[in-house]
């Protein structure tokens, strides 16, 4: 039997450090599976990015008839998890471990090469340089645009409005989609654009929409995580007349009426995709696009509110989808290609 | 500039005012005592997670009802844990800072995961009008200020946050004094942060507080822990949280040495600047209580 030394003060302080940093670290052991998600640090609840993963996880594990042992997702509360907790999935080990969301690069950029036999994928920046990394990234543009075509068609006051979390090149190619989309309806609309720059200040998103609306906006579009749901909130508020434009998941929902759409990003659609093409032996490395094309990206079915937009913008939605699909429309990604932006010449119906 | 826009921009800033003003208060009561409180976040967002509980419980109820059983969720959270605080550096002595940042750490990890699996499809409450709100805030600064320098207890309250030793001597019992006035900080905070689920976001979300109880504390020493000076210091912050949407709508940029000054992330930055100003005197001279965070040896 082994023994162990009497615990002295200094011993005890020692364990009870290296206890709290193994919490920290998310230090539960895992049994390894199938997949597994590393979140952001939004949480799971945020209607948005996060769900939408843990929901195309449950997809995948349906769809390849996995038992629930076989996933798995943790949290992150701050950045320094990040690492922590991509490696206590890999050395579990999962087969696949998703990193969920841009801001885990070089998190990842450290951990995939350590575990060369585990695949990596990470949503929304492209793979680091590794044969075990995939990237999964999405055409918000299109989605955008589509929107902002929504928006500037149903608008009465012909000003729309755009709240973004924060100005990162990832938000700015939602920021230029709808602007352009905009633009394509009605060149004479104005586009209004504020940034929170918190994700989750509801209070601070509902208040630049309250502002916004007051300066004449009529529908406002909200990339913000949960400090966009207060956009939401305060178009619900305002009743008619007024709407919000959701993001990431269908969130219609949410304030039914007084959303008009959802751009809905569909990360559950990468996680299971991905999960599936592993499982037959199609996982490459380098990045994956999902476009309107393959149902990456997309507006929500509008349960609510298709009373609400004018006849013939369904249809002329639908074209430009096509155009989008076919390559003939490219949606500007930056600010000053929307800018530069000329709208397309739509056949008239 | 029509009318709409100004009323639009006034409320604004008052809505931002509200929650900062009501933590900061408790803030004042707590670091007049002799405890330092970066605990306010915490008990802000226990405070929006126990209200909005406690009225999504009662949802078949009246509305007034379901209302009044939040708000007194939110003050009883803010007492106990307002308690806990006060437990831990006056019974224990622990390090106040250190104290602050456990609770605000249990704060998120209890309400999220709770949240989480109360409410996995997520709440929403019809709650209250924000005017209940934002009268009061606008009222108990003053409040705070007769209560601090006109009465007794405040006096008590003072004398344990500057000279502990020469309060004792003259027969205030320092501890209960720090542990009503703790508990008197949790509640305000916690109302504070009733004001953000009840009556401005009307759900919950985890971290809805998202600093606003560090904010707080930075508009408590910007305003040199006065309760006026610190309302002072919530409405000042609240006004540029506003103005910089306002530059943002107009499309206007204000760019000084090359940084874009009107940038939100560059204004997110601004009540830690101007704490950092007023404590190096830059706005006159600012002098935190005698005691503040001092960890008595022996008994008081």
């Amino acid at each position: 039997m082994q023994t162990f030394p009497p615990l002295s003060r200094r011993r005890i302080l020692a364990y009870g450090a290296a206890s709290l940093l193994a919490l920290a670290g998310c230090g539960v052991k895992h049994a390894g599976g199938f997949a597994a998600l590393v979140l952001d640090m939004g949480g799971p609840d945020d209607h948005s990015f996060n769900e939408g993963a843990v929901h195309g996880l449950r997809m995948g594990r349906q769809k390849l008839n996995l038992p629930k042992s076989q996933t798995k997702w943790v949290e992150s509360n701050s950045p320094s998890d990040y690492q922590p907790n991509l490696t206590a999935l890999a050395s579990a080990p999962y087969q696949v471990v998703f990193a969920i969301g841009y801001a885990m690069f070089s998190a990842l950029k450290e951990v995939a090469p350590r575990y060369p036999k585990v695949k990596f994928a990470i949503v929304d920046d492209d793979a680091p340089p590794f044969p075990n990394c995939e990237g999964l990234t999405f055409k918000e543009q299109e989605g955008s645009f589509l929107a902002g075509y929504l928006a500037a068609s149903v608008s009465k006051t012909k000003k729309i409005g755009f709240v973004g979390g924060q100005q990162i090149p990832l938000i700015e190619k939602f920021q230029a989609g709808y602007t352009a989309g905009a633009k394509t309806a009605d060149p004479a609309v104005v586009v209004t654009a504020t940034y929170t720059g918190d994700w989750n200040d509801e209070t601070k998103g509902r208040s630049q929409a309250a502002q916004q609306f007051n300066a004449g906006d009529d529908i406002i579009y909200q990339a913000a995580g949960k400090a966009g749901l207060g956009v939401i909130e305060e178009a619900k508020a305002r009743g008619k007349g007024f709407y919000a434009i959701g993001v990431d998941m269908d969130q219609d929902a949410l304030a039914p009426g007084s959303v008009l759409t959802s751009m809905v990003k569909h990360v559950d659609v990468a996680v299971m995709d991905t999960m599936v093409r592993l499982k037959n032996g199609q996982f490459d490395a380098g990045t994956h696009i999902y476009g309107l094309k393959d149902g990456g990206i997309g507006l929500s079915p509008m349960r609510y509110t298709k009373q609400d937009v004018p006849p013939g913008v369904l249809a002329r939605l639908q074209t430009l989808t096509q155009m989008m699909e076919n390559g003939t429309l490219k949606a500007p990604v930056t600010m000053q290609e929307a800018a530069a932006f000329h709208p397309p010449a739509l056949p008239s119906s | 500039m029509s009318l709409q826009v100004v009323t639009g921009f006034v409320l604004a800033v008052l809505y931002f005012y509200t929650p900062l003003a009501l933590a900061a208060m408790g803030g004042i009561l707590s670091e007049r005592s002799g405890v330092v409180n970066i605990a306010l976040e915490g008990f802000m967002l226990f405070g929006a997670f126990f209200a909005v509980c406690a009225a999504d419980l009662l949802h078949h109820e009246p509305v007034w009802l379901a209302d009044g059983a939040g708000l007194l969720a939110a003050v009883l959270a803010g007492a106990v844990f307002g308690l806990l605080h006060a437990m831990f550096t006056q019974k224990y002595g622990m390090d106040h800072v250190v104290s602050g940042l456990g609770i605000n750490l249990l704060a998120s990890g209890v309400t999220r995961y709770f949240y989480l699996h109360l409410y996995p499809n997520g709440l929403s409450v019809a709650g209250m009008p924000r005017v209940f709100f934002v009268v009061p805030a606008l009222l108990l600064p003053f409040l705070v200020y007769l209560f601090v320098k006109r009465t007794r207890t405040g006096l008590r309250i003072r004398s344990a946050g500057e000279n502990p030793e020469g309060a004792m001597m003259a027969g205030v019992n320092v501890k209960s004094v720090r542990y009503f006035a703790v508990a008197c900080s949790g509640v305000f905070a916690a109302l504070g942060g009733a004001y953000l689920t009840l009556a401005d976001a009307h759900n919950f979300s985890t971290d809805i507080s998202a600093g606003k109880g560090y904010i707080a504390l930075a508009a408590v020493i910007f305003g040199k822990w006065n309760p006026l000076g610190a309302a002072g210091g919530a409405l000042f912050f609240g006004l540029f949280f506003a103005l910089q949407t306002q530059l943002e709508i107009h499309n206007y940029k204000l760019v000084l040495l090359g940084i874009h000054l009107t940038n939100p992330m560059c204004l997110d930055t601004l009540p830690y600047l101007m704490t950092i100003l007023a404590l190096a005197g830059l706005v006159g001279k600012s002098r935190p209580p005698a005691a503040l965070g001092r960890q008595e040896k022996g008994t008081l």
